[in-house]
């Protein structure tokens, strides 16, 4: 089915969604690639405090384009980033900052599958490489952090959106992980 | 003006059509697939694919947000007066390009993880092979990093011909392809040495998807593969369907009898490339 999504997602809401549905969501993500992810956690393990407070939004795993003028930031490239790269991390985010669902791209390993049902949260597949039309999904810029250290495309973004997808369900609350199933099909084809 | 600023002013041109406009060729391979295509979510994908090439195009906006790492293929010509310029033009056009498209900073240090931009040690990426004649053609290519990931040398054990060569690509396709952004392109490099099979998979990606390989036993295993390919089910986006790849593309050399190497490099669907040619004069024009 097709759900049109407002932020924040209730955990109840999050659970109901099945493999196979298409989300538009609109409100606030967090970007992160896997420096952010490392960075949080390095920050959250020595007891350090984040510039930002990661709890409860949704992880868009994107390194987004942005163009500053005189007006701010105008976001002119959004879209998804290989997931994979942050299974490491993603397990101990998810439990620290209730992290309601993950937006990205190639789906993940089985450990952050675990802790997504463990945690009641979802992933949901992006179209990879379709970065004008996230541009215009895009309501504003709450914040960028990490800029000046680790440059655009790893800086954590806090961003405004508007009815951003199709997004697809791949890995739901109950498990059920569509990234694992064609790549089981695949490999049995080939 | 100087020639290297008509050079650095036409390359400059040839990065932002790659990066805002989708070549043809790719576009109509992308409408063929979405005729064909039986996955309700595969034909979604392409859908949005389309619509965001066409909102790139008009608006002027990078297709990809990841504008990839710079790549330029040049094929020199070994008598053009203009070789020893040409690099720092194409310097400097992707210097200027990244600041003026915007494309994205995406150059890092590999152990301090430091950003430089899109210029640095070793990038822009360019790949030279002198050819006769007097004219350069330059192809630049956006390679993005999901794709670049998923790129593999094989080492294939000689003696079982095209059967085992096509069996070896098609087992890493299915293993990467899911994360490259398929629809993909494939480039297959066959023979040679290690290196040499790896950077003949690369040139065959600056290919229009439409031209099969001029001798028709490698333009029959290109048919083989694609057809083998778009029968493994992953399919847009790698969420399941027909269109998992709009076209393989296959380069080969000879081999050593003991060796040998295939190179496959994947190229996500925004197979973004442009060309342009510098003739004797050091005139710069594009490549349709």
């Amino acid at each position: 089915m097709t759900r049109h999504v407002l932020l924040p997602a209730s955990p109840a809401e999050v659970s109901a969604w099945r493999a196979g549905d298409v989300v538009f969501v609109s409100g606030a993500v967090l970007t992160a690639r896997d420096l952010a992810h490392r960075r949080i956690l390095a920050a959250a393990r020595r007891g350090e405090p984040l510039p930002f407070d990661p709890t409860g939004l949704p992880i868009f795993h994107c390194g987004p384009l942005a163009r500053r003028d005189a007006g701010g930031w105008t976001i002119t490239g959004l879209g998804p980033t290989t997931s994979a790269r942050m299974d490491p991390s993603t397990p101990e985010i998810l439990a620290r900052y209730r992290t309601p669902f993950l937006i990205g791209k190639g789906g993940m390993g089985d450990s952050t599958r675990r802790a997504l049902v463990e945690q009641g949260a979802a992933y949901l597949a992006a179209v990879g490489g379709t970065g004008a039309l996230g541009a215009r999904a895009v309501r504003g810029v709450r914040g960028v952090y990490w800029l000046e250290e680790v440059g655009m495309p790893d800086a954590v973004w806090i961003l405004d959106l508007c009815e951003y997808g199709p997004l697809v369900v791949t890995i739901d609350a109950a498990g059920h992980d569509l990234h694992a199933e064609i790549a089981r099909r695949a490999a049995r084809l080939s | 003006m100087s020639k290297s600023s008509e050079w650095i002013d036409a390359v400059g041109r040839a990065i932002r059509e790659a990066t805002v406009a989708l070549p043809a060729d790719v576009e109509r391979a992308l409408r063929e697939a979405l005729t064909s295509e039986p996955s309700e979510l595969g034909r979604l994908h392409l859908e949005t694919l389309l619509e965001n090439a066409r909102v790139a195009r008009e608006e002027g906006l990078p297709i990809c947000q990841d504008t990839g790492t710079p790549v330029f293929f040049v094929r020199a010509g070994a008598e053009s007066p203009w070789l020893a310029d040409i690099e720092a033009a194409l310097v400097e056009a992707t210097r200027s390009a990244t600041a003026a498209i915007p494309l994205r900073p995406s150059a890092i240090h590999p152990l301090t993880d430091r950003n430089v931009g899109n210029v640095g040690r070793g990038v822009p990426v360019i790949d030279w092979e002198i050819v006769p004649g007097r004219e350069v053609e330059i192809t630049y290519v956006a390679k993005g990093g999901g794709s670049e990931n998923a790129t593999g040398l094989l080492f294939v054990q000689p003696g079982g011909g095209a059967a085992e060569i096509a069996r070896a690509v098609l087992a890493h396709v299915a293993r990467v392809a899911p994360r490259a952004c398929p629809p993909i392109v494939v480039g297959v490099g066959i023979g040679g040495t290690a290196d040499r099979a790896l950077v003949l998979a690369k040139r065959a990606l600056t290919r229009r998807l439409d031209i099969h390989h001029a001798d028709p036993a490698i333009a029959a295993l290109e048919r083989d593969l694609l057809e083998a390919v778009n029968g493994l089910g992953i399919g847009p986006a790698g969420l399941g369907g027909a269109a998992t790849a709009l076209a393989v593309h296959v380069e080969f050399a000879f081999r050593h009898p003991a060796s040998l190497p295939v190179g496959v490099a994947l190229q996500c669907w925004a197979d973004r490339r442009a060309a342009v040619r510098i003739d004797a004069s050091g005139a710069a024009e594009a490549v349709l």
